[in-house]
Parts: structure tokens; sequence; C-alpha cells
């Protein structure tokens, strides 16, 4: 009888140890590890956006909570049914708004910003690589000082308050120096969008803010460039 | 069982204001030449206790210090980091801008269903800065900062990990604004 106790106490407390992925590390610049640098490649990639609008509905979650405590039964099949309709639900409005979104735009876009910004400061010559053949080894025998890699890691659409949804965009930006080898930041910067649409807006007319935020995120990127020296 | 609920209700609700992480990042307030910034006292109109960060099942979760000062610390911080001086405000200080601030939000809500817990912690704060020479013009502006998270429980430690990321964030907005980058360089 004890030993199921504390069994059950255990269960009970790993329950409400969150399950989540602790934050990744970040690694931030100093003015030292820019020193001599004056010639960078700029590489780009983008993942594709992501619905999270019924993954994320209060409504329902609180329905099928009611549902799960008059039929306790039902908990288990629920937990693992519900998610999953809702996941498919929500894979379906990403492959429609993917239709209106271009990859490669949003690749030259995030790295034609982050290069304008830089070429106005201190680094005299930036250079987007279009070309995402050339390897880290291939671009420092090219002659460049350091390899930056910008990575459009998250669109997220997900829910607002009412019905509307908003944009929340997570990119990493990577410093490889050709000297070292050493990677000399790594770092997110995150930003959303101001305004709020409704889901069937974004499936016709596309993400809207989308450039905005890639633009505002480059901008900072490049400012541990220009400004931390 | 009631060692798992002790353990649930008790423990550190009070989150100290010296745990929050100092930007690293760039900012274009160093393109600008030294400036003295007088700060006036920051308001806070959530309608809470000043202390207050949010609530879940029994427990309050609180700051050590009152959110208005801490924001108001956090910014003067980026100011000094990017080489500038900041003072506190007084009739007689000799200050090149005045600063005053007005907190309006400063919470974590929930967004919940069935196996996800969606956190989102919701930061803003109102920022005037007036020059201290008359008609140099006043700046104002509302700068907001929203991140969300999303976990399997959205426990107490995922809950404090975002909100002690929230302040950075919220003055990362500020420091990187380039409308106010604009007005300090008039």
């Amino acid at each position: 009888m004890i030993k199921r106790r504390i069994i059950l106490s255990f269960i009970l407390i790993l329950s409400f140890i969150s399950c989540t992925t602790p934050p990744r590390k970040q690694t931030y610049i100093n003015n030292e590890s820019l020193s001599g640098i004056k010639k960078v490649a700029v590489v780009s990639s983008a993942n594709a956006p992501d619905a999270l609008f019924s993954i994320s509905a209060r409504e329902s979650g609180q329905a099928v909570q009611v549902v799960a405590a008059i039929f306790p039964l039902f908990i288990f099949p629920m937990m693992v049914l519900e998610p999953a309709a809702r996941h498919s639900e929500d894979k379906y409005h990403s492959t429609t708004i993917n239709k209106n979104v271009d990859l490669m735009h949003i690749e030259d876009r995030i790295a034609q910003s982050y290069v304008r910004a830089l070429n106005k400061g201190g680094i005299q010559i930036a250079e987007y690589i279009k070309d995402k053949t050339q390897d880290n080894r291939q671009l420092i025998e090219a002659g460049y000082d350091a390899v930056i890699r910008l990575l459009v890691r998250e669109i997220l659409i997900s829910r607002r308050p009412g019905d509307y949804v908003g944009l929340n965009v997570v990119t990493n930006c990577q410093i490889l120096r050709a000297d070292t080898g050493k990677i000399i930041l790594d770092r997110d910067e995150s930003a959303s969008s101001s305004e709020l649409h409704t889901l069937d807006d974004y499936k016709i007319n596309g993400l809207k803010e989308l450039n905005t935020i890639l633009d505002k995120i480059a901008n900072n990127f490049a400012y541990d460039f220009l400004y931390l020296k | 069982m009631i060692l798992a609920l002790t353990i649930m209700l008790i423990g550190c609700s009070v989150i100290k204001s010296a745990d929050i992480p100092k930007l690293q990042t760039g900012s274009p307030l160093k393109s600008i030449s030294p400036k003295v910034f007088a700060f006036k006292e920051f308001k806070d109109i959530r309608g809470t206790d000043p202390h207050f960060l949010w609530h879940v099942g029994v427990r309050d979760f609180t700051l050590d210090q009152p959110i208005a000062k801490v924001v108001a610390e956090a910014i003067k911080q980026e100011f000094e980091r990017n080489g500038h001086r900041c003072i506190d405000y007084a009739p007689q200080s000799k200050a090149d801008y005045t600063i005053e601030g007005t907190v309006y939000k400063y919470s974590l809500l929930f967004n919940i269903s069935f196996v996800t817990t969606e956190l989102i912690a919701s930061t803003a704060v109102k920022l005037t800065v007036s020059h201290t020479s008359p008609n140099k013009g006043i700046f104002s502006h509302n700068y907001e900062y929203e991140s969300r998270r999303s976990d399997t429980t959205g426990g107490p430690q995922s809950q404090i990990d975002i909100m002690v990321q929230a302040l950075p964030s919220l003055v990362k907005e500020i420091s990187t604004d380039q409308k106010l980058v604009e007005f300090l360089q008039k």
C-alpha cells in the first residue's frame, strides 16, 4: 500500500515537471571575435511555414476535458486522437498557405536585407551566395574571412484572440571564422507581426507582413557586426 | 501524496530581478554620440500589485522588485551598455533627454488544449523621450513584445524561463528602434 502511494506520488510529481526541450544555447559575438574580418559569404535557407491554428484552440480543448472527466475511460484514446485530428487540420491549413509561399524568395529576402545592412556599415564586402551546394570549406578556399549562415527556422501562423492569427518568425544566424574554424556567433532572433489577419486572409493573399519581419530580423543580426566591434 | 501536493504548492514563486539576463546583441544606440538621459520614475498601470507577474492555481508568481522599477533599470542598463549615461531625474539635473515610461502589460497567459499548453509572455511599455532643450521635440512610442512557447504541461520552470526572457526582448525592441535612433540623432 505504501509502495503504491510512493509510486503514485512520483507519477504526480513527474506529471507536473514540464516536458519540454530546454532553450538552445546561444553564442554571442564580442569585438575580439570580429577582428580582421573583411570579406564574408552569406548563405541562407528557410523552412516552410507551419500553421498552429487548430492545435492551439482553447474552446475545443476544454470540451474534450469535460468529456474525459465524465467518461474517464476515454482519456487515453482522446489524448491520442484529439491532437492527431488537430494536427491533421493544421497540416491542411499549412499546405494551403504554402501554395502562396515562395521559399526561395524568403531566402533571398533575408540574405539580401542582411547584406545590405552589413555593407552600409563596417563590412566592406558582404556577398550573398545563392549557390547552396557550396560548403564552408569551398567558401573559405574562395577567400572569405567568414561564412554566415542564416536559417529561417520557423514561420509559425499561430492563434491570436478571437479567430485571428499572427506570424511569428524565428531565424538563426551562425558565423564561422575561416582562420580558426570556430563558430563566433550562433544565436536566434525572433519577431512577430503586429497586424492580425484571419487564416483565410493568409490563404488567399499570402503572408503579408513576412517581408517586414525578415527585414527587421536581418537588421538585428547585422547590428551585432556593426555595433559590437 | 501529501508530499507531492506540497511540492506542487510551495517552491520558489519569487523571481529575482538579478536573474533576468542582460542583452548581448548589437544596438544602433551605439551609433549616437554619448548622451545623458534623465529617467523619471516609471509608472505601472496594470491595475495589479506592483510585484505581481502571473497566477497559477494557488500560486502567485512575483518579482522581488516592482515591475516598473525593473523595466526602467533594464532600459537604463541598455543605454549605458551602448555608451550613454543615465541619471535619476531631478529638476536641476543636467541631461540631454528626459525619459518617462508607463508599463501597461507584463503578464503570462495560457492557451490550453488537451495535451499542449502554449505560454504567452506579454510585455509592453510606453516610452516618452523629451529633449531638454525646448522646441526640439518629443518622441513617444508603445513598445510591445510577445513570445510564445508550447510544451506538454507548461509547468513552473517553463513559465519562469519564458517570463525571464521577456524583459530583455522588450528592451531590444527599444534599443533597435530606428525611429528612436533617428530622433536621438537630430
